[in-house]
């Protein structure tokens, strides 16, 4: 076919309503409204099936269909001649449509209604363009791939994970014009992601959590697809999908550990892309805005692009942040930390420290600040490698693959945001000092928090 | 989906004005390879006894469908309200196809006009609505049918149940 289906990806927004015609045995039509039609690749589309009704029945038995779409900027209309192939209840093009219904469904009030039982692939065996007038595009759209140079390009200039995650949301903003952006990773158990990098919020939220699955972000790590939502998608908004994630999860503790969450209350248009390297899912990268329909099938194939590169620059990073031993001979003699004593409470249940009564981490971060300082009052010490960390027993750092220097960067920044009395100021590849500014006092509690 | 008798059904007042009012049509039937097609109807009207429809198509956006039409093959007309979504579909086992009546042109002008200005209210560019139904009389033609069944199709668990006569 001379015209492509990559062609007409702006048809496939779901803005303007599409139609469906297929037949029964018998020869009987049937004609039905389509919330949209889905772009699967260059030679499939999907559509929603919600009921079992006369287009599924007429599909199973004559898989021959016919699809009219509409460009929502220069109104151009265009027939597909489709063959239906099989339905998908679940897994990455579930999950895509599923959210993308939610956000359709919401924008047009029917959002009690529209409910995804599956994805039906279908094979595009023919595209026409409708004879008729069109108008002229509104105005020639930049392409993408200049910005996504740039910003690759910064990506491959880094030479430390902290700076690594900061240029990805700088150059988000500075080439894309994408002022809401923030970096999550997954954790060593592989079930919560925890943000380590944001831009664009009052507050950074570094160190919250999501558990996987939870909102676009958690349903992007689980599936490992990219999700794009044009419309505000109650269900699926990151800071709702969170906290009621959290609920079910159980009663809140005793105290309070949990870091608030950073995102726009009313985000009406969302990009989660899996972040994932030859070693696996890293975590996501997630962009949001408070304009309807503000990212396109361009912006998801850059920021696909971009976080393939992110992973890749994030592994290589992360394998060379071991550091060596610090020479004993030139260690520096410990400054005596002055001003009144600051209990840190540190719970081995969960690995989550308090300093004074403010919680501050938890998990394998908060391990790893009990070591250092766990040694520090023993010894006096204030210079530490990574890899001294990682032979650690008691830091439990998976065997495969850990992030150790994301933990590192994340407690480092939790540290600095909370203007904390003890520091971790980076002092060469794999290494760290820390900075101890007021006199500790440890006390190991033998029970989680709650 | 349950078929109702085959008698011909006869529209009530608020179908009909369902389906002349500003709605989104489209009529499909089979090309001529047997295969189901469809097209934007660019507006429509129900005889005043309600026993028939006859929707206009611009010919040369509807070539295959018209063959198939004139070949004997069934059709369906879905129509929707953008603003309300409420939405039919009627079935017939034929069609007529035949050039615009005496008072037609002027029935396609008002269609075009309401549903320019639905689209308006809904937020869309005038240009944009119009270039959708645009067409000049000469490339129009009227397809008649007497509907044999008559579908909801309101998007929720009821659609495709049969209306009752």
């Amino acid at each position: 076919m001379s015209l492509t289906l990559d062609a007409i990806r702006p048809c496939l927004e779901g803005t303007i309503p599409s139609a469906v015609a297929t037949c029964a045995p018998d020869g009987i039509p049937n004609v039905a409204f389509l919330s949209h039609v889905h772009y699967v690749d260059a030679r499939h589309v999907a559509l929603s099936y919600q009921f079992f009704n006369k287009t599924r029945r007429n599909v199973l038995a004559n898989p021959h269909a016919a699809v009219m779409v509409v460009d929502p900027d220069t109104a151009a209309q265009y027939r597909l001649a489709l063959r239906y192939l099989r339905t998908e209840t679940g897994g990455a093009l579930f999950e895509y449509m599923k959210a993308r219904l939610a956000g359709i469904a919401s924008h047009v009030g029917m959002a009690k209604v529209f409910r995804l039982e599956g994805a039906d692939v279908y094979e595009v065996l023919g595209l026409e363009r409708v004879p008729g007038p069109a108008l002229a595009p509104a105005e020639p759209r930049p392409g993408l791939l200049g910005p996504l140079r740039a910003c690759s390009r910064r990506l491959l200039a880094c030479t430390e994970l902290g700076e690594l995650l900061d240029e990805a949301l700088a150059g988000l903003e500075a080439h894309f014009g994408i002022r809401h952006a923030m970096l999550l990773l997954l954790d060593e158990t592989g079930e919560r992601l925890y943000t380590v990098a944001s831009r664009g919020y009052a507050a950074s939220g570094v160190g919250s959590e999501i558990p996987l699955g939870s909102g676009i972000v958690g349903v992007a790590a689980r599936e490992r697809t990219p999700i794009r939502i044009g419309h505000l998608a109650r269900e699926y908004l990151y800071l709702d999908a969170v906290r009621e994630g959290m609920r079910r999860a159980g009663p809140a503790p005793g105290l309070e550990t949990e870091i608030p969450l950073p995102g726009l209350r009313d985000a009406r248009s969302q990009l989660a892309v899996p972040v994932a390297g030859p070693g696996g899912l890293v975590g996501v990268l997630y962009v949001e805005s408070p304009r309807e329909m503000r990212f396109s099938h361009e912006h998801e194939d850059a920021l696909v692009t971009l976080a393939d590169t992110l992973a890749l620059a994030f592994e290589a990073l992360s394998r060379g942040a071991e550091g060596r031993p610090p020479p004993g001979a030139s260690r520096p003699a410990p400054r005596r930390a002055a001003g009144e004593p600051v209990t840190v409470r540190h719970y081995a249940a969960d690995d989550s420290v308090f300093l004074g009564c403010d919680y501050l981490i938890k998990g394998v971060a908060g391990a790893v600040l009990w070591a250092l300082l766990t040694e520090h009052a023993r010894s006096g010490r204030t210079e530490f490698t990574n890899r001294e960390l990682r032979l650690d027993p008691a830091i439990p750092l998976p065997d495969l693959c850990d992030n150790l220097e994301a933990r590192l960067i994340l407690l480092q920044r939790r540290l600095a945001e909370r203007g904390a009395c003890v520091r971790i100021e980076k002092t060469g590849r794999g290494r760290f000092h820390l900075r101890v500014e007021r006199p500790l006092e440890l006390v190991a509690m033998p029970a989680g928090p709650a | 989906m349950t078929r109702t008798d085959s008698a011909p059904v006869p529209l009530d007042p608020a179908r009909i004005a369902l389906i002349e009012g500003p709605v989104s049509l489209f009529l499909a039937g089979r090309d001529g390879e047997g295969r189901p097609t469809l097209a934007r109807g660019s507006g429509c009207r129900v005889a005043p006894d309600g026993r028939s429809v006859t929707v206009y198509l611009v010919a040369g956006r509807a070539e295959g469908l018209l063959e198939g039409i004139r070949a004997g093959g069934a059709v369906a007309l879905v129509v929707n309200g953008p603003a309300t979504h409420e939405s039919i579909q009627l079935k017939a086992a034929g069609a007529e196809v035949g050039p615009l009546g005496p008072d037609d042109p002027a029935r396609v002008a008002d269609c075009r006009a309401a549903w320019i200005a639905e689209l308006g209210h809904m937020g869309y560019a005038e240009a944009f609505a119009a270039s959708l139904v645009e067409a000049g009389p000469d490339d129009l033609v009227a397809v008649t049918f007497t509907p044999k069944e008559a579908f909801s199709q309101s998007p929720g668990p009821g659609a495709g149940g049969p209306l009752g006569g």
